[in-house]
């Protein structure tokens, strides 16, 4: 992983209306990196993520991906919806082509290009069916082949399995780590899952409410000394850690 | 005692809702349901007719009071055979159609321009909000005196009486549409047009259809109506004119007519709607 920065916080603060969202922000996130969002309900933690999809602007300070500043959303920034937000009347397919038909790619071009990431996230057997006709996980699989296909440089999750039960919700986390380290993308993923950001993230920002602001960062691969993929969720140290952030959420409150 | 036949009105109750879509599994429930359902399902029609035509047969009532079934029957097959029954038919079905066609390529881009654009909205919204609780038939005078007594009058009617169901369900489909479906849209590259092609008016469609099979029953209702004032030709005209030789067994025939009409039109939608939205309902799996 290169320690070059994808997008940078630079003193960033949100004022909705009298009440601050966030104060204070300063990040780097690396290039390749898979970046944990982590806070309760209220912490600013989603806000952020839609001022880097550029769907908010920050109050004052800045943002900056690749060293230019965000104006607005954009393809060169994927984004996945908690609810696996997709096309319903389009074909798992066809929904995954959505970004390549935007940008009138030829044809078979978009079929191609579809069908790679469709493989990729494990939907081969379902490219026809609509998304009425598939689970709640595959359609989070949909819409993660849906942003990939369209080639951004960083994907924003928002909370993308808070709605799946338990075990899907597990499957899905060793799922998305696997494409990562396939697709090699920069990735910022929003959760108020301690256990979840501990599992997926190369780093965790820890944010804390009112006023929102980002209490510590925590830099996993060296503190857990395990890499995100094979990382399990009873080892030793990430159980204590655990404990740890948990503990420290507690007194932020 | 009590409990058991508690459980045999519930176990009615529920074999009498009407099919769920994709929920056959209920009907074994009720053994031997599919006979008994056919006997209440045509029963209480069947029946009523039989005591249409014993009254009518009765000598009870004057033939022009209460003509049996069996003479409206008769009417019907005199009118289809001898008269111009199948020309009204004809010609109330084209004004429909016509009426409908108008009406949808009128209401459809307005209500997605009212639907999109808050310029739109404030330009048209006020006008329509005063217009739309009219009811077509009131247009009937102001329209024979623009338009004259004849075809133009009638699609005017049939027009309006389909372009405000689905002006207003247009609208409301454009105005739902889900906002994080058009977000996801634009980091996936669209463009504003693309949204409003790609995403908007597919997203919608489904609620204007909606709208689209309420306009087909009004538009029915509103070019009977028209026809009795307005033209020649027509099941309204038909009706209209028997009633001045006093046929009151061809009014019925034509009211019977209009009723089976009605009901084959609201069906063709039904399957129509089935076969393009096909990809609402689905089998959840896993």
């Amino acid at each position: 992983m290169t320690m070059e920065s994808a997008i940078s916080v630079r003193g960033v603060n949100k004022v909705f209306g009298g009440f601050q969202a966030l104060r204070n922000v300063d990040l780097d996130i690396r290039q390749g990196e898979l970046h944990v969002f982590l806070g309760p309900s209220g912490c600013g933690k989603t806000t952020l993520m839609r001022m880097v999809s550029g769907f908010e602007y920050p109050s004052s300070g800045r943002i900056l991906h690749n060293g230019n500043p965000i104006t607005g959303p954009g393809p060169d920034r994927g984004l996945i919806f908690q609810e696996g937000v997709n096309f319903p009347w389009r074909t798992v397919r066809r929904n995954v082509e959505f970004g390549l038909e935007m940008k009138k790619l030829p044809k078979d071009e978009r079929r191609r290009t579809a069908q790679k990431f469709i493989d990729l996230v494990g939907l081969t057997d379902f490219a026809s069916h609509y998304p009425s006709q598939i689970s709640g996980g595959m359609k989070q699989k949909m819409a993660l082949a849906t942003a990939l296909a369209n080639d951004p440089d960083a994907l924003l999750m928002d909370e993308p399995f808070g709605a799946l039960d338990a075990q899907t919700r597990s499957v899905m986390q060793r799922e998305l780590l696997r494409i990562w380290s396939e697709a090699n993308k920069t990735i910022i993923f929003v959760t108020h899952s301690i256990r979840e950001a501990l599992l997926l993230g190369n780093r965790i920002s820890l944010f804390k409410t009112r006023p929102g602001e980002i209490a510590k960062i925590y830099d996993l691969d060296q503190e857990l000394g395990k890499r995100n993929v094979d990382r399990g969720s009873t080892d030793r140290k990430l159980v204590d850690m655990e404990a740890e952030i948990y503990r420290v959420m507690q007194e932020a409150e | 005692m009590s409990s058991g036949s508690h459980t045999v009105i519930t176990a009615k109750a529920i074999a009498s809702l009407p099919p769920v879509d994709g929920a056959p599994e209920s009907e074994p429930l009720v053994r031997g349901s599919s006979g008994w359902r056919n006997v209440r399902v045509y029963g209480v029609l069947i029946g009523l007719i039989i005591i249409w035509e014993i009254l009518g047969r009765s000598g009870l009532f004057e033939p022009i009071i209460l003509p049996s079934f069996s003479e409206v029957l008769q009417a019907i097959y005199t009118s289809a055979m001898h008269g111009d029954l199948f020309l009204a038919i004809g010609w109330s079905c084209y004004r429909v159609f016509m009426g409908f066609g108008l009406g949808m390529l009128l209401a459809v881009p307005l209500g997605v321009a009212i639907g999109w654009s808050r310029v739109c909205e404030d330009l048209f919204d006020p006008v329509i909000e005063i217009l739309r609780p009219i009811p077509p038939l009131a247009w009937i005078p102001l329209s024979i005196i623009w338009l004259g007594v004849g075809f133009k009058s009638v699609l005017f009617i049939t027009t309006l009486g389909s372009f405000f169901p689905i002006l207003v369900a247009t609208i409301s489909g454009v105005r739902n549409v889900d906002k994080r479906m058009i977000e996801f849209a634009r980091t996936l590259g669209a463009s504003t047009s693309q949204i409003l092609l790609k995403v908007v008016i597919p997203a919608a469609m489904p609620q204007t259809f909606v709208g689209m099979r309420i306009a087909v029953g009004f538009s029915w209702m509103v070019v009977v109506a028209a026809e009795m004032i307005s033209v020649k030709y027509g099941l309204g005209w038909l009706i209209w004119k028997a009633r001045f030789s006093f046929d009151t067994a061809t009014v019925m025939a034509g009211m019977g007519i209009i009723g089976l009409l009605s009901v084959i039109m609201t069906k063709a939608m039904g399957y129509l709607e089935s076969v393009l939205f096909s990809w609402k309902k689905g089998i959840v799996k896993g």
